[in-house]
């Protein structure tokens, strides 16, 4: 089993994510990760998955995917052969501010941890980063009381000059 | 012009050059029939008795004749009664524009009377469908439809209409008819590296499906095959794409298969698969299959390729365009020892023969004695199980699209309604339905339609009294434990013929076989057969699922 990543280029209408997905769940693929927004064009949205399959498993989904009528585009990617982040939004109900904000300062170096938004007895903080570093980062915030928390899932480029545009 | 959103639909099926279409009316979908109605010296409506019917003859219609079915159903349950017909034709890859009325879009998402979500439900088994909530965009979907239903690999597309937009106005501005996509281009490296493993090969087989029959690659099949001296062994879906007097055909391959067919995809070193998929039933156990072939794998959707089976060359591409050109590159081969050990096989181990010692009827003879009195050009429509099979095995076809079958889903039942949309397809050619009394009785309402419609199919019953195939497995499988395997209906299907408005006869005598042949197929009308056999016939060979032709078990056991 490996992470994966399939990157799909879609008409942006209702009922293709539903399509694109059930391909997935005939197959018992788990996604691990979804995400779906417009492009450039407002007509083709972007979709990028997260599955962790074995590699003929991952090759026959993308087949499976580009004729699919709505798919422009579905590539997938070992994780390694892209740049890639998720965002986390995630909410602590703090005692002592102090000791949570000395916290966060260690963590700067690690993934930038930005509070944004603030009550007397909570915080909210965003983290962009890495997948594993959020990973990471949730296990620390674990010594604090984390009340909510809200993952993206992973947005994903390639690295280099290339695009998902110009793969043959 | 400014049409209604009904007239649009039913000039753009005109336009597209549809003149049948198969279906059922109701509520939501009133609009499109009443648009029908001012033009049905253009298009015959042909009213089934269950959408499920209807369904089924727009795939035997499509399978018969190569043009794209067509089927109507209205909203909610009409909709989901279209489901399996749907699927039956995904899984052999038919192509079949669905098209189903909704509730209006104010009602949609509302629980409302007959409103099912009929695209959501239909994703996996559509190869894609729409849902046309806007008017100025509906012919073009049903254009595109057609292009996607037979372009390809062909496959079933649905389009779901909200009943407010069948009513609502535009300019309709009419179009030509449609045109299919070009075919997959050809890779020049994949070609060559064919070319190499073929001329390198010494034991080459041909294991083709029904990808050979919906490109029309009869003719380069057999040539080709005829240049390498390679075998012929087709899949179930392949049956009918070459004929049986071809010297180098082996018969069906696979679970029920020939030993020969078998004993050649074994002892291969390429096995070349031509529009076929490796389905379960054709490969048993996996890691046996053709285990000392080279696999070469041909079919115009590049994700076949490895799906079941690991191909160590592939060639995405329509069959008879890479056959073709496989063709013209191959060296011709002139050692023939391989086709002459494989037809030596073929003669020293043919199918076991199950034939009655008394006057008692077995499915084997009806075959036979159906094959006697028909014509050439008969199509053969089945069910699905022993008598299936025993036609599979047996028929000798000789063109292509004369055999239809549901043979990826099985679907039980599919043989009434498959027959009815091929005779209407095909009013100068014979059909023929060989059934079992078990899928007869799930879809005999469709009788009915036929008798009303006047379309003359010939329906032979083999009455076993039980479901055979389930029980032939429970007998082999599951210690002759006949759990829910006896059917006991009481029905006498003669007198259900005559009921219908049709003609009954009875066999009861394996005597009497040609003469009831020959009047049922000289009888007005849709007419049906009961062939009385014994419960026990079963088909051999078998071999267990999952196991390898080694295991194939030949005939019933002296217990």
């Amino acid at each position: 089993m490996r992470q994966q990543v399939l990157s799909l280029l879609v008409s942006n209408h209702f009922g293709v994510l539903n399509r694109v997905t059930s391909i997935f769940s005939r197959r018992t693929c788990n996604i691990v990760s979804l995400t779906v927004a417009e492009t450039l064009n407002p007509e083709i949205s972007r979709i990028t998955i997260l599955i962790e399959a074995d590699l003929d498993m991952g090759l026959q989904l993308e087949k499976i995917l580009q004729k699919q009528e709505d798919v422009i585009k579905a590539e997938i990617f070992p994780v390694t052969e892209l740049i890639s982040r998720e965002l986390l939004l995630i909410k602590i109900k703090y005692d002592n501010l102090y000791l949570l904000e000395n916290r966060l300062d260690e963590l700067k170096q690690q993934c930038s941890p930005k509070v944004i938004d603030r009550t007397e007895s909570t915080v909210t903080i965003l983290v962009s980063s890495e997948r594993s570093r959020i990973n990471q980062f949730i296990l620390d915030m674990r010594d604090f009381n984390i009340i909510e928390l809200c993952r993206t899932g992973v947005a994903s480029l390639n690295k280099g000059a290339g695009t998902l545009y110009d793969m043959e | 012009m400014k049409l209604t959103g009904a007239q649009i639909v039913i000039e753009s099926l005109i336009e597209q050059g549809v003149e049948h279409i198969f279906g059922y009316p109701g509520g939501s979908i009133l609009n499109i029939y009443d648009a029908l109605y001012s033009r049905s010296d253009k298009i015959r409506h042909v009213l089934s008795s269950h959408e499920q019917g209807a369904a089924h003859a727009a795939d035997g219609y499509a399978r018969s004749t190569g043009k794209v079915g067509v089927v109507f159903a209205t909203s909610g349950p009409g909709a989901t009664n279209l489901i399996t017909g749907i699927a039956t034709a995904y899984l052999d890859s038919v192509p079949m524009v669905a098209i189903t009325c909704n509730v209006t879009k104010e009602l949609l998402g509302r629980d409302s009377f007959q409103e099912v979500d009929i695209s959501g439900v239909t994703v996996p088994i559509t190869k894609h469908n729409f849902f046309a909530k806007d008017i100025e965009t509906l012919a073009d979907i049903i254009r595109q439809a057609f292009v996607i239903a037979g372009s390809g690999r062909p496959g079933p597309v649905l389009i779901d209409i909200p009943k407010d937009v069948t009513a609502e106005s535009c300019e309709y501005v009419p179009a030509g008819r449609y045109k299919k996509r070009p075919n997959p281009i050809i890779k020049k490296d994949e070609i060559d590296k064919a070319v190499g493993l073929i001329n390198d090969s010494r034991k080459p087989c041909i294991y083709y499906g029904g990808g050979v029959i919906s490109s029309g690659a009869s003719e380069s099949l057999q040539a080709f095959a005829k240049k390498i001296l390679a075998p012929l062994a087709p899949s179930a879906m392949g049956l009918s794409a070459a004929p049986y007097t071809n010297p180098q055909y082996l018969g069906m391959i696979g679970m029920h298969g020939t030993p020969a067919a078998n004993e050649a995809a074994n002892g291969c070193d390429l096995l070349i698969t031509v529009g076929a998929r490796f389905s379960d039933r054709v490969t048993g156990d996996k890691s046996k299959f053709a285990k000392h072939a080279k696999v070469l794998h041909i079919d115009i959707d590049e994700s076949e390729i490895s799906k079941n089976i690991k191909a160590f060359a592939h060639i995405t591409g329509d069959a008879d365009e890479v056959l073709r050109l496989l063709l013209e590159r191959a060296e011709e081969k002139t050692d023939n020892s391989w086709l002459r050990y494989i037809q030596e096989y073929s003669k020293q181990a043919p199918l076991p023969d199950n034939l009655s010692e008394d006057d008692s009827v077995v499915m084997q003879d009806v075959i036979a004695g159906i094959h006697r009195r028909t014509a050439e050009n008969t199509v053969i429509v089945t069910d699905v199980g022993q008598h299936q099979m025993i036609t599979a095995q047996r028929y000798p076809f000789l063109h292509p699209r004369t055999w239809l079958s549901s043979l990826g889903l099985g679907t039980m039942g599919y043989g009434m309604g498959a027959a009815i949309g091929a005779k209407i397809g095909n009013p100068e050619k014979p059909v023929v339905l060989i059934s079992g009394d078990g899928c007869f009785h799930m879809n005999m309402n469709e009788f009915a339609a036929a008798v009303t419609e006047n379309i003359p199919i010939k329906v032979f019953v083999m009455s076993n009294g039980v479901l055979g195939m389930v029980r032939q497995w429970q007998t082999l499988f599951y210690g002759k434990r006949y759990s829910s395997t006896i059917l006991s209906r009481k029905t006498d299907i003669v007198k259900f013929a005559e009921a219908m408005g049709g003609t009954g006869f009875r066999i009861n005598k394996k005597s009497e076989i040609s003469e009831v042949v020959k009047q049922a197929l000289a009888a007005d009308g849709p007419v049906i057969v009961d062939c009385v056999i014994d419960k026990d016939e079963s088909v051999y060979p078998i071999i267990p699922p999952g196991k390898t032709p080694k295991d194939a078990i030949m005939g019933r056991s002296k217990d």
